[in-house]
């Protein structure tokens, strides 16, 4: 693959996201079949009623199977005032979830509870994806596959899904590097596995971070003992295009000699600077950033990161990450350490941290 | 000669002939037609009741699932009359093609191939199921696909089109056009296909 290929392919963005999530329960959308029937319509309708009375105010959406728009219901008045013409508007509906998927397109922190006597008939287009697991079917008639967990008509049990603790909180993405983050709420942040896990997180999460990903890391919330159900959170925030360069010939020189702790003659004071003195070094490649930035290399490219605090995992300030993925240390000359387990990219990808 | 291209109101893609009438690009998609009904504030009489009819001659494939079996996506059953009805009730404009009309289709097969990789239709977010569609090349089936309703020189409903074997066999040209009779039974090798006016072609216009 020729060299530009290889950038194109592999370039990680900068990303700097917020999240904040008020409520570590999930919101609860409900969506009802409106079959042809009238006993199996009282049936999913005394069912919900006994779930909005043992779950009150869970309930944000109502949707009917098949058809756009929803409905808020309160309690089970709101539902008695409003069935009849439910039945009376969409008895027999085709009892599809595109609509209402197509609606909740981006809305991560939602759980779907499907009530209905069979399984919806595009339930298999959703067999996959981020719906997956956030989908439940309280349904009596026992399917030869659903697709989606069936819950039965048992109210606890359902509530029990609805009510689920969170088991789990972690932000991940490919090739994630963390450079910065911020946790406002309580709980702490570490990165374990090349996630950056949560824990001890209460009822809400304020979380910023700064980090080199090959797409947007995503903030995961698994509720329940068995971990079935994973919510991914999105936020927004500016992505940065790396300004990637090429290192010119002196630049890759120098860069080397420091890998391997030898002299290097410093462009800036002309003197022999022994590694890992770099600030000339630096400043001679990039003068707009002054020592104490990370710069990435990878080949002949290189990406200054500027001048930050960053905590740039798992780096300290005499560390890169060398390209078989080991954590070099200087010690009076690079000496390797551990094998990190998730580098930023395997490959040819060193990453310096320059002592400020 | 260029072609122009509309999404319909489910998302899926249509072509616009010479005559300024656009046809659907591929036989009515079950997804297209569950799109269609779940717009409609009363969808009599296309219920799920009438739908698992359909789907007991000709069950549904889940997305980008097919596999050997692509009919599985389209929907087949119909009867004629139900065809017409359905056409009709997906609003102004919409209504079965005529067989000239999807004779148009077929003879532009290759320069829809052509003017389709040219059209940027992902900006205006097709459903899902027509990107899957058209990625596998499902289109436009007139060679090969299902025996579509569509509407006579005499105003009588034909069918025309070849069915995929798998679902019917036959050894029919796939551009002629035969006799359909009205009736009960639900042929699962029968569909159908939209077709759009645009407002300056509809009747009462002024234009």
């Amino acid at each position: 693959m020729s060299d530009s290929g290889f950038r194109e392919m592999t370039r990680p963005a900068r990303f700097h996201l917020k999240w904040r999530i008020s409520a570590l329960r999930p919101r609860v959308w409900v969506a009802l079949e409106v079959p042809a029937s009238e006993k199996v319509w009282a049936g999913h309708i005394r069912f919900l009623n006994d779930l909005l009375t043992t779950s009150p105010g869970r309930i944000e959406r109502l949707y009917i199977l098949g058809a756009c728009g929803h409905h808020q219901v309160a309690t089970a008045r709101c539902v008695d005032r409003q069935q009849a013409g439910w039945w009376q508007a969409h008895r027999d509906r085709i009892a599809t979830l595109h609509p209402i998927l197509q609606t909740g397109e981006g809305e991560e922190d939602v759980l779907l509870l499907v009530i209905a006597g069979r399984q919806p008939v595009d339930a298999g287009d959703w067999r996959s994806g981020r719906w997956r697991p956030r989908i439940a079917l309280v349904c009596d008639t026992a399917l030869d596959n659903p697709v989606f967990e069936r819950l039965g008509r048992d109210v606890a049990r359902v509530s029990q899904w609805l009510d689920a603790p969170l088991a789990g909180a972690w932000i991940e993405a490919a090739h994630m590097m963390p450079l910065a983050w911020k946790l406002d709420s309580p709980g702490e942040a570490a990165m374990v596995n090349g996630r950056l896990q949560l824990r001890n997180c209460r009822d809400h999460i304020e979380l910023s971070l700064d980090a080199l990903a090959a797409e947007p890391p995503l903030l995961h919330l698994r509720f329940g003992r068995t971990g079935e159900r994973a919510v991914a959170a999105c936020s927004d925030g500016p992505v940065l295009k790396p300004d990637w360069q090429r290192l010119n010939d002196s630049e890759r020189g120098l860069l080397a000699a420091l890998e391997n702790g030898r002299p290097h003659p410093c462009p800036h004071c002309g003197g022999d600077h022994p590694a890992p003195l770099l600030r000339c070094g630096l400043q001679w490649i990039e003068p707009r950033f002054a020592p104490g930035g990370c710069v990435i290399v990878r080949g002949s490219d290189f990406f200054l990161l500027g001048r930050s605090d960053y905590r740039a995992w798992p780096l300290t300030s005499r560390e890169i990450i060398a390209a078989d993925g080991r954590l070099w240390h200087f010690q009076a000359g690079w000496k390797p350490g551990r094998i990190i387990e998730e580098p930023l990219e395997r490959g040819d990808i060193r990453v310096f941290h320059f002592p400020s | 000669m260029s072609f122009t291209f509309r999404l319909d109101g489910a998302g899926f893609p249509m072509a616009g002939l010479a005559s300024g009438t656009y046809i659907g690009l591929f036989p009515l998609a079950k997804s297209q037609l569950e799109s269609w009904v779940a717009g409609m504030e009363n969808p009599e009489p296309f219920g799920q009741t009438w739908y698992d009819e359909l789907l007991a001659v000709n069950p549904r494939a889940d997305l980008g699932r097919a596999g050997d079996e692509p009919w599985r996506c389209f929907v087949t059953g119909m009867r004629v009359d139900e065809a017409r009805a359905f056409a009709r009730s997906c609003g102004a404009g919409y209504r079965l093609p005529t067989v000239e009309e999807w004779r148009a289709l077929d003879r532009a097969g290759e320069r829809i191939r052509q003017a389709l990789a040219a059209w940027r239709w992902m900006e205006d977010r097709p459903s899902a199921w027509a990107v899957s569609l058209l990625e596998q090349g499902l289109y436009p089936l007139t060679w090969e696909g299902v025996l579509e309703v569509a509407v006579g020189g005499d105003r009588r409903l034909r069918g025309i089109g070849r069915p995929w074997t798998g679902l019917h066999p036959n050894l029919w040209r796939h551009d002629d056009d035969r006799e359909i009779f009205p009736g009960e039974e639900r042929f699962n090798y029968i569909g159908m296909r939209l077709a759009w006016d645009p407002p300056e072609r509809q009747p009462g216009s002024f234009q």
